[in-house]
């Protein structure tokens, strides 16, 4: 039985994670719920900020923040190329066959990417973010870190602006419109095009601040973006697309504790065997509702 | 010699590999991403197994494929009820989790595997250079290939691919595709964990890297470039990739380790660049250099043949009604393929003294608030014609649905020649002998006419395993059969000489008369068509009336929805009216038309 | 006629593989409202949808207000004054009315145009105000149609291309929306081409009628003279 000392410990690192999940669930959340691609590459577009801000900061002393904009850019630079060069003229050719053309060719980019990455960083085994140096603290009988600190606090802040930017302003009612009515959206005049474009920028940059931080706690690899993205899955799809950023958010931290709790009693290699289970019987069991699933995954007509 | 032997050992194992996925996915249109998991779970035992407790490498291998099997069976009961989008999350999470076990257990090695599979046997013939595995290898191969091709390219094969194609279709043709698609998880699973037992011994190893993530969209590569649903195409494809690695570091002389990482960026590319440039593959579905005559499916794409696409098969239709009365030739095939047992209708007569063929009492459908259908009585009779009218919303379509096990009743009784076929699935009732079509008609695009009205064909020996490998002699003689009814069916409609095009590539109209052929060949008696008249122009209309006209003449017993009051008004013998989902009215159409308690319903009231 | 609003010949019109609609013609003048009547599946949605340019067309022409528009897309019409209300999923349902209305005006330079648009919608229809921060969603069926008429106000439209308002509405409230389109015709003088199932509203606030079966054109009367019609059997 865990003490009191060490399940408070484990929640705090569920936090710090969830927070993470949280982060990568509304990014892959808002594209998959608003374009309908199964952007399979958002894996790619998380690791490449990590290695770009890591480059960045090693080639030209660029200072911590500015190297996690910057990656965060190239990431979205890459997601919206995607969606430009690839998912749309698939789209607009393949028809009935759309989802799945897309994902063959999502895979395809990811593999090309990853590797691609492997190859021009092939000396560097990982590759660490510079600029940023941690600091412990002990608050109330709790170890805690800066960065832990910096990653729930960035998190939050983002996934909550993105809550505002789509309830408050014009563009977040645009993409709002798009996602819940596509053929009104066209009627009223919207380009879906070009909210498609603007929807891979928002979700690639949030996952790109995402990859950075967890690259400056660990190391930037080139296979670094697989478990985020199965846990952006799980996350996304257990809240439900469409649902609110926050409601995303707060599954995301659910998933957090759940997982570092149950390594307060197995291995934490079990834990992600845990995640995953929990995404089959998700999957297995869930009540299916054919019109509103299909009504989602319907993009736009192009 | 033994490096050129251990890549052809390679290209073998892959193709297997790669075979077993293209009936999953490219026939059975199931996307999988975790084929090499599969191979995992057959590597793995046959490592364990012999590394732990001296189990030869033969009675492993067949553990190894029985376990895979199973796991393909727990994988393939979730996946019946999944879309596409929710199948592919499915086995993410299914490679991933069978992956994580294996890099987790310490007993299986953890990350660096089993290590050590050395001294295999097989018939007391010790497995130790490469040139030792070819040839058992090859015979594997070519026995996977025959099966996979047997499975594929047969009238077992035709229903996968409707499957793919349009299962809720396939379900209303009688064909159980819960058993279809749990038998092609299974069968590609056990291949595959064949294909692992093998790679696991060819490498002597059975470890993460052989069976990961990357494998299995390697394995996918293989078969989307080669040509999904063409087996020639997946050897082709597993030859190509497989073939990269001596490629890269050979030919272009790259570090080994680089080398691996361009050959990891080619399949990638390859993925990309093939969906954008030729999707269908190297050797799309159909060609194949043995049967080039018999299975070419054309596209027709120029100008002449678009005129013949557009062609109205006025001919086939005028010599059909015209010679009805003829004792020979066209007519008597005619009548032969419309009999239905019992006699034709005879003109005009009292409706209420023909036959009752289907009979529904107090059927009731409540969708949360809506009341879709309350309790509705109905019959409909031998050789006449039923239309269902209504305004919009008044429940038609709900009761087509009922009726064929489409959704289930609420409450009520649906009786067809006398037994009670309520809470029937849509196959059961199929094979009960009622079938319908659909408003939108949903031929079987990417395949060809005739097989689209092949596969309606019920009793074919070759769509069931058993049949399929234990008779062959009966399948081939049940596939003539089916072959030459289906083209007197075609031949019925019109649309004989469109046998071979792609159902996909026909006009609008075309495709209508094609599904016609598909519902009536299934021979059931009872035919409920979804609105036949509309999205055509009037001459379609009129060859399409002059169908129905002669299957009622014939005995066959017909309900229509239709919105096209005209028709209904040429074509019924009895109308039910419909209003909020009750059945407010029934007669003859001019019965109905006269009330006008009716005509406000229709038109509504100023 | 030069003035007509709206002059459509010889239309062909489908979607997919589907050629739907055939040799239609029609014309539409300023402040008129013309509705498009026949059976379900007649081609009326997909001609309706053709001429808003939701559809390409596939021959034929469309004229509005002088300007050939046979291959504008919905954007560009929505810019030159056309609008559309679908006849089913009409409004942004979980989009409150304020934000509905603001959509409607995506178009529109300048706030303060937007905000004149949207107090003349209030003013019209005092039920949208009260209800501003309502989830479109959770409303009643006539006040969805009601906020739809909205929507397509807030683009300052010269002619409203309206896809059967009737649809799934209880007949009491189908009177009142039809009264709202007769009083936007009348007051803002818009042009109005309503499709419609419910033959008997849409001549009571009609001009003129087309008929359409099984895509063509069979019949073009004034409403006067189709009221005096006993019934519609033979048209449908």
């Amino acid at each position: 039985m865990p003490s009191f000392g060490e399940f408070a410990q484990f929640t705090v690192a569920g936090l710090i994670a969830g927070s993470a999940y949280a982060l990568v669930g509304v990014a892959f959340g808002i594209i998959l719920s608003v374009t309908g691609r199964f952007h399979f590459a958002f894996m790619f577009t998380y690791a490449i900020s990590a290695y770009a801000a890591s480059q960045v900061g090693e080639s030209y002393g660029f200072p911590f923040w500015l190297a996690l904009i910057f990656g965060a850019l190239v990431g979205t630079v890459f997601g919206v190329a995607a969606e430009a060069l690839v998912y749309r003229p698939l789209a607009e050719r393949s028809g009935v066959y759309a989802l799945l053309v897309i994902f063959v060719a999502s895979l395809g980019l990811t593999i090309v990417g990853r590797n691609l990455m492997s190859l021009i960083w092939i000396d560097s085994a990982s590759k660490q973010i510079q600029g940023f140096s941690n600091v412990g603290y002990h608050v109330a009988g709790l170890d805690l870190t800066k960065l832990g600190l910096i990653q729930v606090v960035v998190a939050w802040t983002l996934v909550i602006l993105l809550g505002v930017l789509l309830s408050y302003t014009a563009l977040g009612r645009v993409v709002r419109a798009v996602r819940i009515n596509p053929e009104m959206s066209l009627v009223v005049g919207i380009n879906p095009k070009i909210v498609y474009l603007q929807v891979f920028a928002i979700g690639s940059f949030l996952g790109g601040v995402a990859a950075v931080l967890n690259a400056t706690q660990t190391a930037a690899k080139p296979d670094m973006g697989f478990n985020p993205l199965f846990y952006a899955f799980v996350v996304a799809f257990l809240a439900g697309l469409g649902s609110h950023p926050v409601r995303v958010g707060l599954v995301g931290l659910a998933i957090g504790l759940v997982e570092s709790w149950s390594s307060l009693f197995m291995s934490t290699r079990w834990t992600s065997l845990v995640v995953f289970g929990i995404l089959f019987v998700y999957v297995a069991l869930r009540p299916v509702n054919w019109p509103d699933i299909r009504r989602r995954f319907r993009p736009v007509a192009a | 010699m033994e490096i050129q032997i251990t890549y052809l050992n390679s290209v073998l194992i892959f193709t297997i590999f790669a075979l077993s996925l293209n009936l999953l996915l490219g026939y059975a249109g199931q996307v999988s991403v975790a084929h090499a998991a599969f191979g995992a779970i057959g590597g793995y035992t046959v490592g364990y197994l012999y590394l732990e407790h001296d189990v030869g490498l033969l009675p492993g291998l067949v553990v190894g494929v029985l376990l895979s099997a199973l796991a393909g069976l727990i994988v393939g009961l979730p996946a019946l009820r999944l879309s596409t989008e929710f199948l592919i999350l499915l086995t993410l999470a299914t490679q991933t989790i069978i992956l994580t076990l294996v890099t987790t257990n310490s007993s299986l090695g953890g990350t660096y595997g089993l290590q050590g599979l050395t001294g295999l046997s097989v018939f007391g013939d010790e497995l130790i250079l490469p040139s030792d595995f070819l040839p058992y290898l090859f015979a594997l191969a070519v026995i996977v290939y025959l099966i996979v091709r047997r499975f594929g390219e047969s009238p077992y094969g035709r229903v996968l691919r409707g499957i793919r194609e349009d299962e809720v279709v396939c379900r209303s043709l009688g064909k159980n595709v819960f058993v279809y698609k749990l038998t092609v998880f299974s069968v590609t699973a056990a291949i595959a964990g064949l294909a692992g037992v093998l790679l696991a011994a060819q490498t002597q190893l059975a470890s993460p890297s052989l069976f990961s993530f990357d494998q299995s969209t390697a394995i996918i590569a293989m078969v989307i470039l080669g040509g999904s649903g063409n087996l020639l195409g997946s050897v082709l494809g597993a030859t190509l990739l497989v073939l990269l690695t001596p490629f890269f570091q050979n030919v272009l002389s790259f570090a080994p380790e680089k080398s691996s990482l361009w050959r990891l960026i080619a399949y990638g590319a390859v993925l990309v660049v093939v969906m954008l440039v030729r999707p269908q593959g190297l050797l799309p579905e159909g060609t194949n250099l043995g049967t080039l005559g018999r299975r070419l499916i054309r596209r027709r794409t120029s100008v002449a043949d678009d005129a013949m696409a557009l062609a109205l098969p006025g001919q086939a239709i005028v010599n059909a009604t015209t010679t009805q009365g003829d004792p020979d030739g066209d007519a008597h095939a005619l009548t032969e393929l419309a009999h239905h047992g019992g006699l034709p209708a005879t003109e005009g007569g009292d409706w209420n003294k023909d036959e009752v063929v289907l009979s529904v009492v107090g059927l009731t459908k409540r969708f949360g608030g809506i009341t879709a259908a309350e309790d509705l009585k109905m019959e409909l009779r031998r050789g006449r014609i039923t239309a269902l009218v209504g305004p919009n919303g008044a429940g038609k379509t709900t009761v087509f649905n009922l009726l064929t096990g489409a959704i289930r009743p609420d409450a009520g009784q649906i009786t067809l020649h006398g037994k009670d076929i309520t809470g029937f699935r849509p196959d059961q009732v199929a094979n009960e002998g009622m079938a319908r079509s659909f408003q939108d008609v949903r031929v079987f695009p990417r395949l060809s006419v005739l097989e689209n009205v092949m596969i309606a064909l019920q009793g074919q020996v070759g769509e069931h395993t058993s049949g399929l490998f234990l008779r062959p002699k009966a399948t081939a003689q049940s596939e003539r059969a089916t072959r030459d009814r289906a083209m007197e069916w075609l031949s019925f409609v019109g649309m004989d000489s469109f046998a071979e095009y792609q159902a996909g590539a026909l006009a609008f109209g075309q495709q209508k008369l094609v599904a016609l052929a598909r519902v009536l060949a299934t021979d059931a008696e009872v035919v409920l068509l979804d609105e036949p008249a509309s999205g055509i122009d009037q001459q379609w209309v009129e060859v399409m009336l002059g169908l129905i006209e002669l299957l009622r003449d014939q005995g066959r017993t017909i309900c229509i929805v239709e919105h096209n009051l005209h028709v209904v008004g040429r074509l019924a013998d009895h109308t039910y009216f419909m209003e909020l989902g009750r059945i407010t009215a029934q007669g003859s159409f001019e019965e109905l038309t006269n009330e006008s308690r009716l005509a406000e319903a229709y038109f509504g009231t100023a | 006629m030069s003035d007509d609003v709206l002059v459509v010949k010889d239309l062909q019109a489908g979607y997919g593989k589907k050629h739907v609609v055939f040799d239609v013609d029609l014309h539409l003048r300023p402040g008129e409202i013309v509705t498009i009547i026949g059976h379900n599946g007649a081609g009326k949605t997909t001609a309706l949808k053709t001429i808003f340019g939701m559809l390409p067309a596939l021959g034929g022409t469309i004229t509005y207000s002088g300007e050939d528009v046979t291959s504008s897309n919905c954007r560009h019409n929505a810019l030159l004054g056309m609008s559309y209300i679908p006849a089913e999923r009409f409004v942004f349902s979980d989009l409150n009315v304020l934000d509905n209305l603001r959509l409607g005006a995506t178009h529109v330079p300048s706030a303060e145009e937007r905000d004149r648009l949207k107090k003349r919608v209030y003013e019209m229809f005092p039920l949208l105000f009260e209800r501003s921060a309502q989830l479109a969603g959770t409303m009643s069926g006539g006040q969805q149609r009601m906020l739809s008429l909205g929507i397509a106000l807030m683009s300052n439209p010269t002619m409203l291309l309206l896809d059967e308002p009737s649809l799934g509405l209880a007949p009491a409230l189908v009177a009142e929306i039809f009264d709202n389109v007769r009083r936007l015709a009348d007051e803002e003088g818009l042009s109005v081409l309503l499709v419609e199932q419910n033959v008997g509203q849409a001549l009571r606030i009609a001009d003129r009628a087309y008929v359409l079966r099984s895509g063509r054109l069979i019949l073009e009367e004034t409403a006067e003279v189709m009221r005096r019609r006993k019934d519609y059997w033979d048209l449908f």
